[in-house]
This record gives C-alpha cells, sequence and structure tokens, in this order.
C-alpha cells in the first residue's frame, strides 16, 4: 500500500507544492484582516480536497486503474490507499497550516484569542472534508472522475450552509447535547466527536468503494 | 502431452456486452507451449484476455491458471502471469525506473539485474519519462516489465499493433527469441499471422465472440485446404467444406480433338477444415489428377471464416 501512495504523491507533488505555496501566501497575507482565522480554515481543507480529485484525475488521465489491476494487487488495496493517502496529506496539511497560522500569531499579523481557537479553525472543516472525501472516492471506483468530480466540486457549498441557518441554530444544537450529557458539552470535544464521525463515514463509503470496484470491470 | 500440466484452462466463458457477446470460448495450453490466439478486429480476443486477466468479469464459465481458479484468486494467478496489453496504460509522468520500482513492489520475483539487462538490450532509457518514449520503445518497455518478474505465463495481447514495418520486425525478433523459452507458456494474441505460424504450437481462431478451433498448429494446417473438384466429387467433398463451395468453369486447352472441343469441365473450388477426415473417405483423392489440392495459411484461413461471416451476416439481414 505504501507504494500506491507513493505513487499518489509523486504524481501529484506538483500540484501539492503549489497548493502549499498558495497557501502560505493566502493565510500570511490575509491573516491581518478580521476574519484571517477563515483563510486558514480554508486552506486546511483546500490542500487535501484538491490533493484528492487530482490523484482520481490521474487515475482517470492515465487509465491507471487498468494498470494497477492487471498487477498483482487486490483491487481493495487500491481503494484504500486513497483513503490513507488523502487523510494523511489532510494531517499534514493541517500540521503545515497551523504552523502558518502560529507564525502569523507570533509576528501579530493573526489575531485570535487563543491557539485552540487556530485548532478549531483547522478541525472543523475535516468533518465536512472526511464525508466529501468518502462520497468522492465511492464515486470515482463507481462511475469514473467526470461523475465523481462533478458532484464533489458542488460538496463546498455545504459550507454555505451555516450562513442560511438562523442565528439560534448554534444555541439549539448547544441544548440538545445539554439534554444528552447533562452538561454543556466542550466545544473542543464536540468538534473532535464531528471530525471522528466525518472519519468514520469516510471510512464506510470507502469499504463500500472497495466492494464495488472488485466486481467492477475495468477495461 | 496429455501428462502435461495445463498453463491455462478456460471453459464455458461467456461476456455478454448486448452489442457483442463472447459465447461459450472454450480452450486449453498445455505448460511450455505458444498458443497463437487468432481473428480479424473486434472478435473477441481482448474480451477473452481480459476474462483471463479478470480485468472485466465474465458472465459465467470459468479461467483456471496452472490449476488456479482466476476468479476467486486473481491475484495469485497475476503473480504467475506476465501481462502486456493492446494499450500498454502506464503513468505517464512517471520514468521507466519509477515505473519498474513501483511494479517491483508488488512483484516477489522481481529481478531487477534482468529487468535492467533487457532495457539495455531494448535500448529502454530508465530515466525517460513514459511519455516520451516512442510506441515501439514503449511496447519494449512494456515486455520488461512482464517478464522481469519471470512468469511462468505471457499473455500478450496485440503487442505489435500500430508498430511501423521496421519497428514491427525488430520487435517481433526480439519477442520471438524470448518466448521459445520452453519452461514458459505464453498466450499471444495478434492478427499478424505469418510471426504466428512461424512459433506457435497451437492456434485458436475466434470469430464473431465464437473459439472456432483450438488445435495444434500443424493440425489445423493439414486439415485446412483449397480443394478443386470436379462437379460429379463435389456433393461428397462439400460435407467437409467450411462454407459453400464455389463454381467454376475450366475451358478445355488447346490442341484439342473435336470432340473434347465441345466439352466443358465444370469444378468446384472449396476449402475444406476436415481434410485428414476426408481422406479417410476417399482415400484416393491426392493421387486423382483431376483434384487440386492446395494448402492454405492461417491468413487465408482468416479470410475465409471472414467471408463466411460476411455472408451469413447478409443472409440473416
Amino acid at each position: 500500500m505504501l507504494a500506491l501512495i507513493k505513487k499518489d504523491i509523486s504524481l501529484s507533488l506538483r500540484s501539492l507544492l503549489q497548493s502549499a505555496v498558495v497557501a502560505a501566501i493566502a493565510v500570511l497575507a490575509f491573516s491581518r484582516l478580521e476574519s484571517g482565522v477563515a483563510f486558514v480554515s480554508v486552506w486546511s481543507l483546500m490542500i487535501p480536497y484538491s490533493y484528492a480529485l487530482m490523484t482520481c484525475y490521474t487515475e482517470e488521465l492515465n487509465n491507471g486503474l487498468v494498470f494497477c489491476r492487471s498487477l498483482p494487487i487486490p483491487p481493495s488495496m487500491i481503494v484504500w490507499s486513497k483513503f490513507v493517502g488523502s487523510l494523511s496529506v489532510t494531517l499534514a496539511s493541517g500540521a503545515y497550516v497551523s504552523l502558518l497560522g502560529l507564525f502569523a500569531i507570533r509576528v501579530g499579523w493573526l489575531k485570535v484569542g487563543d491557539g485552540w481557537l487556530l485548532f478549531r479553525a483547522i478541525a472543523v472543516p475535516w468533518t465536512a472534508l472526511f464525508v466529501i472525501h468518502g462520497i468522492l472516492f465511492f464515486l470515482f471506483f463507481k462511475y469514473g472522475y467526470k461523475r465523481a468530480q462533478s458532484v464533489a466540486s458542488m460538496l463546498p457549498l455545504v459550507f454555505l450552509v451555516p450562513l442560511i441557518l438562523p442565528g439560534s441554530t448554534r444555541h439549539q444544537i448547544s441544548s440538545f447535547f445539554t439534554r444528552i450529557f447533562g452538561k454543556s458539552p466542550d466545544p473542543d470535544v464536540v468538534i473532535l466527536a464531528l471530525a471522528a464521525f466525518g472519519l468514520v463515514v469516510e471510512a464506510v463509503l470507502t469499504w463500500c468503494a472497495a466492494e464495488v470496484f472488485e466486481r467492477k470491470d475495468v477495461a | 502431452m496429455q501428462d502435461t500440466p495445463l498453463a491455462l484452462e478456460v471453459s464455458g466463458l461467456t461476456k455478454d456486452y448486448g452489442s457483442f457477446i463472447l459465447k461459450d470460448v472454450s480452450f486449453s495450453l498445455p505448460h511450455g507451449y505458444i498458443m497463437g490466439f487468432i481473428g480479424q478486429n473486434g472478435a473477441g480476443k481482448t474480451t477473452t484476455i481480459k476474462c483471463i486477466m479478470n480485468l472485466v468479469r465474465p458472465n459465467s464459465g470459468t479461467v483456471k491458471v496452472f490449476g488456479i481458479d482466476a476468479s476467486r484468486e486473481p491475484v495469485k494467478v497475476r503473480h504467475m502471469v506476465g501481462y502486456v496489453g493492446e494499450e500498454q496504460p502506464f503513468y505517464e509522468q512517471m520514468t521507466v525506473g519509477a515505473t519498474a520500482w513501483f511494479v517491483s513492489r508488488f512483484r516477489p520475483n522481481w529481478d531487477d539485474d534482468l529487468f535492467k539487462r533487457l532495457c539495455r538490450k531494448y535500448r529502454v532509457p530508465l530515466d525517460k519519462k513514459v511519455k516520451d518514449l516512442s510506441k515501439g520503445t514503449r511496447v519494449k518497455f512494456a515486455l520488461s516489465l512482464a517478464l522481469a518478474h519471470k512468469p511462468r505465463l505471457l499473455i500478450l495481447d496485440e503487442p505489435m499493433s500500430g508498430l511501423d514495418p521496421v519497428v514491427r520486425r525488430e520487435v517481433v525478433e526480439e519477442l520471438l527469441d524470448l518466448i521459445q523459452d520452453e519452461a514458459r507458456s505464453v498466450l499471444l494474441s495478434s492478427h499478424i499471422v505469418e510471426d504466428l505460424e512461424r512459433v506457435a504450437d497451437y492456434i485458436a481462431l475466434i470469430h464473431s465472440g465464437r473459439l472456432l478451433f483450438a488445435l495444434e498448429k500443424d493440425e489445423v494446417l493439414a486439415n485446412w485446404k483449397r480443394l478443386t473438384v470436379p462437379r460429379e466429387l463435389a456433393p461428397r467433398i462439400e460435407r467437409y467444406a467450411f462454407g459453400a463451395g464455389e463454381h467454376s468453369v475450366t475451358p478445355v486447352t488447346l490442341p484439342e480433338t473435336p470432340a473434347a472441343a465441345h466439352a466443358r469441365r465444370e469444378t468446384v473450388t472449396v476449402v475444406v477444415d476436415r481434410f485428414r477426415e476426408l481422406l479417410r473417405e476417399l482415400p484416393g483423392l491426392e493421387n486423382r489428377s483431376d483434384v487440386q489440392i492446395e494448402s492454405i495459411g492461417l491468413e487465408e484461413i482468416m479470410l475465409v471464416v471472414a467471408k463466411l461471416g460476411d455472408t451469413e451476416e447478409s443472409r440473416s439481414r
């Protein structure tokens, strides 16, 4: 599996490096804005999101799935390598963007209440990112890149949902958790739980993708 | 030969694409032999091979490679098989060396020295990107990858397709040199049959999704003959014919007697696919002066089969 992941990363390396440079410019340049932390949030998911799309596109362009299936590689390993690879890139880009954010805080450009707000800015969109990855991989291995990409490219619109929800929504969610757990939930715990939930959803969708790909005619 | 283990055993392979059906294909290849798999474009050669490689799932039928079911243990089968497909997909941005490294991770029997020797022999540069390789070099690279893990069964699907004659001759000579290793079994699909006539031990002919025969090459060539016989003999011959016989009129040659000048000899030309069986019924046939017997090669056999196919198709319309 490591060879598959290494292959994906080496083929996407240029794109990853370009994204990293743009992320650095965006985060540092816009960190002085009041919504500067939002750029940290956005770029913590733009890098892994574009990486996942890129690996699928590369497979489609090169007929890579036919090549890999002609080798003694279990089809499920091909699918799970995308999951592990994208998760690794997600964690690595989160760490990278965090370093950019911490640097911006250090030089006084980024004004956040405490360091944990930076953590939340990075972790909150991961829930949606993991789910997007899962849907992307499932659609890619079942239908091919075109359909997967057209659906996946619409999914970031999900981030507009909080803008259309009424302001009282957050209070309602907090009340819901208080009723279940008997106390107001720790926001960091909620964020981690949501991210874990997103990861489980991605894993389930990846498992479905592996089942579908095993039976699919690739040539 | 019956005790020789089977490298490949295909039974009742069927794949339905709607507009094309591969129907009930069965053949076997004993270990250490070369089978030429021939047929027109679109006959079903590549579909059959893709079913063998588990790149497409057949609707029914089984494929066994050295006794292992390819649908139940496809990874195990692919460890034993070296495959060069018609299109040879690679990651174009990877170099030859990087691609070889990637493939070697999944091939426990990978011999890196052998791979490099083959690349040197075929002048495949290791540091060049795959997208920058010429078509002929790409084929040689694909062959090197397929051979470097010393496969027991080599499956080549039209490897010379799209090559110009000069490069094709070069690749064919190198390929023929490689595949005549008796420790290896080879299934070579091609519609360029003169090469198969040189090296194949067995010939399988597929037409419109149906396998017409899979026999030893010598048996094929001994059984397929073109016969020109007198009209009165035609009914006994045509039972063994592949397709309908063609009637023709042969004029009497000069000088001729007045009686003979009024005579017209009518002959029938047929292609038979069971000549040996015919000889058992008509033992003196070869000695008759009014019977012409011509040997025909694989290419002509394909033409006859194709022509019959066209005839049947137009009739059904």
